[in-house]
C-alpha cells in the first residue's frame, strides 16, 4: 500500500503542485497588499476557483478509476477495485490537505502583517478541521463511485454522482449552518470568502461557508467545532454505507 | 475442491450491457508448463475471458477454478505509468507481491537489454512491451494470462518475446496468450484453443493435430463449419 500511495501522489504531483504554488502565490499577495481591495477580491477569487477544480477534479479522478477502469496498475493493487478507489482517494486527500495548509498558513500569514495573529494551536485547529472537512468530501466521493458503478452507462453514473454529491454537499452545509445559528444567533454567513473581515472559512464539506460574529472588529475563532462534527459524522456515515456496498461484485471492462 | 494445478471453467456467461459476450465456455487445462494460444476474431470474448480469469469481471454465470496461488496478468495496453523507471516499477511489484522474484527480473532485464534506470516513457513500443512482459514472468506463479502481448510489437521483438515466454515458464504453470497472429506464433503453442462468438470452437494438443496443419486453416475450416450450420 505504502508504494502504491507513493506512486499515486507522484501522479498528480504536476497538477497538485501548480495548484499549491497558485494559492500561495493568491495568499501571498493577499498578504502583502491587504489594504488594497482589488488585489483581496482577485486573490479571494482565484482562491475560490482554485479550490473548486482541486475539488472537482479529484473527486472525478476517484469516479474514473472504477468507471473509466483503464489503470491496470492502480486496479491490480491488492484488493482490486475497492482497494484502488481507497489508496487514489487517500492520495488526492493528502494533495489537498497540502493546499488546505497552504492556505491556513497564508491566512496566519495576513493576521501576523497586521500585527495581531492567531496563536498555533488557533492555526493547527484551523488546519485540522480543514482537513477532516476535505476528508469528508471524498469520503461522500469514493462512496458514491462505488454505489453508482451498477449504473450501465458511464454517463449517467457521472451525471448520478455529480448530483448526489452536490445534494449532500448541500445538506451538510445547511445543517452546519443551522447548528451554528442555533449556537450563535448573532453570527452571519456568506458563501466563499468574506473580504470584510479574516477570519477562516467553515467547510461543510468542500464547500466553503464563511460565518462569523456581524460585529466586525471582534477577534473570535471563526472555525466552529459543531462544523467539524458534523464533518466527521459524515465520514462515519459514508464509512457505514461502504461496508456493505464493497461486497457487490463489480465489472471493471 | 480444485486439484493444485488445474485451471478449469465451466459454463462461463458473461453479459456486458446487452450484449451475450461469453455464452458457456467450457475450458480445462491441468498446469504442466504449457503455453495455450488463445486464439479468435475481434469480438469473439478473448478478453472477457481472460479478464474474467484475473477478477477484473466478477459478475459471471458458471464457475472458474483457478490453480492454487496467484494470477499474473498483462493487459492489451501499456498500463506502467511514464513517469516511473522500470527500477522503480520492478520496487512496487516487490513490495506488492510475495511470488515476485527479483532475481528472475534482473535476468530478465538484463537478457533483454533493459535499462532499468530508464523511464517507461522513454522507451520504444516494442522494449515498453518487453517490460511489461518481464515484469509479468518476474511474478512466479502458476496462471499467466497475457492479453495480445505480440501485436504491436516488430517480428524481431517477438520472437525474442516468445524465446523468453518459453523459457521462463514455471514448469507447474498455465500460460494463456491471446492473439491474431497465429500464423507467425503458432510455434510456441502447445495447446490452442479457438474461440468464436463467445463460445469455445476447439481445443487442442498441437502436438496431436496432423502434421504439416496450420492453425490458421484449422480455425477458418471451424469457422466455416460453424457458419455452414447456423
Amino acid at each position: 500500500m505504502g508504494d502504491d500511495l507513493r506512486i499515486q501522489l507522484l501522479r498528480y504531483r504536476g497538477t497538485y503542485g501548480g495548484l499549491t504554488a497558485a494559492l500561495l502565490a493568491c495568499g501571498v499577495a493577499t498578504a502583502v497588499w491587504h489594504d488594497q481591495e482589488a488585489v483581496l477580491i482577485t486573490g479571494s477569487l482565484l482562491t475560490m476557483v482554485l479550490w473548486c477544480f482541486a475539488c472537482a477534479y479529484a473527486a472525478y479522478e476517484v469516479f474514473r478509476v472504477l468507471h473509466a477502469a483503464d489503470d491496470y496498475l492502480l486496479l491490480s493493487v491488492p484488493g482490486g477495485g475497492r482497494a484502488a478507489v481507497l489508496v487514489r482517494g487517500l492520495a488526492l486527500l493528502i494533495w489537498l490537505a497540502v493546499l488546505a495548509v497552504v492556505e491556513v498558513g497564508c491566512w496566519a500569514a495576513a493576521w501576523v502583517v497586521r500585527d495581531a495573529g492567531p496563536s498555533a494551536a488557533q492555526i493547527a485547529y484551523a488546519a485540522g478541521t480543514r482537513v477532516v472537512s476535505l476528508t469528508a468530501f471524498l469520503a461522500l466521493a469514493v462512496l458514491l463511485a462505488l454505489a453508482t458503478k451498477p449504473l450501465r452507462a458511464r454517463t449517467w453514473a457521472l451525471i448520478s454522482t455529480i448530483g448526489a454529491l452536490a445534494v449532500l454537499i448541500i445538506a451538510i452545509g445547511a445543517l452546519q449552518l443551522a447548528l451554528v445559528r442555533l449556537q450563535h444567533p448573532d453570527y452571519v454567513w456568506t458563501m466563499g470568502i468574506d473580504t470584510e473581515y479574516f477570519g477562516i472559512s467553515q467547510y461543510a464539506t468542500a464547500l466553503p461557508l464563511a460565518m462569523r460574529p456581524r460585529d466586525l472588529t471582534s477577534v473570535a475563532q471563526t472555525v466552529l467545532p459543531v462544523t467539524a462534527a458534523v464533518n466527521l459524522a459524515a465520514i462515519g456515515l459514508a464509512a457505514a454505507i461502504w461496508w456493505p456496498l464493497r461486497r457487490q461484485r463489480l465489472n471493471l471492462p | 475442491m480444485p486439484d493444485l494445478g488445474l485451471l478449469e471453467i465451466s459454463d462461463l456467461r458473461v453479459r456486458l450491457g446487452r450484449r451475450q459476450v461469453l455464452r458457456g465456455v467450457d475450458l480445462t487445462i491441468p498446469a504442466r508448463g504449457q503455453i495455450v494460444g488463445l486464439f479468435g476474431p475481434n469480438g469473439a470474448g478473448k478478453t472477457t475471458l481472460m479478464r474474467c480469469l484475473v477478477g477484473l469481471l466478477e459478475r459471471y454465470q458458471g464457475r472458474i477454478d483457478l490453480p492454487g496461488g496467484g494470477v499474473s496478468y498483462m493487459p492489451d495496453y501499456p498500463y506502467l505509468y511514464p513517469f516511473l523507471t522500470i527500477e522503480q516499477c520492478e520496487a512496487l511489484f516487490r513490495s506488492r507481491y510475495e511470488d515476485f522474484s527479483p532475481e528472475v527480473a534482473r535476468e530478465l532485464f538484463d537478457t533483454l537489454g533493459l535499462d532499468r534506470s530508464r523511464r517507461v516513457g522513454e522507451l520504444s513500443k516494442g522494449m515498453s512491451e518487453q517490460a511489461h512482459v518481464a515484469l509479468t514472468f518476474a511474478r512466479r506463479v502458476p496462471l499467466y494470462v497475457l492479453d495480445e502481448p505480440l501485436a504491436a510489437v516488430d517480428p524481431y521483438t517477438r520472437g525474442l518475446l516468445v524465446d523468453l515466454v518459453r523459457r521462463l515458464r514455471p514448469p507447474d504453470s498455465v500460460t494463456i496468450i491471446s492473439t491474431h497472429i497465429i500464423q507467425e506464433v503458432g510455434e510456441l503453442f502447445d495447446e490452442v484453443a479457438m474461440l468464436l462468438d463467445g463460445q469455445v470452437l476447439r481445443h487442442d494438443q498441437v502436438a496431436d493435430l496432423p502434421a504439416g496443419t496450420e492453425l490458421e486453416d484449422v480455425y477458418k475450416q471451424e469457422v466455416a463449419a460453424r457458419w455452414a450450420t447456423t
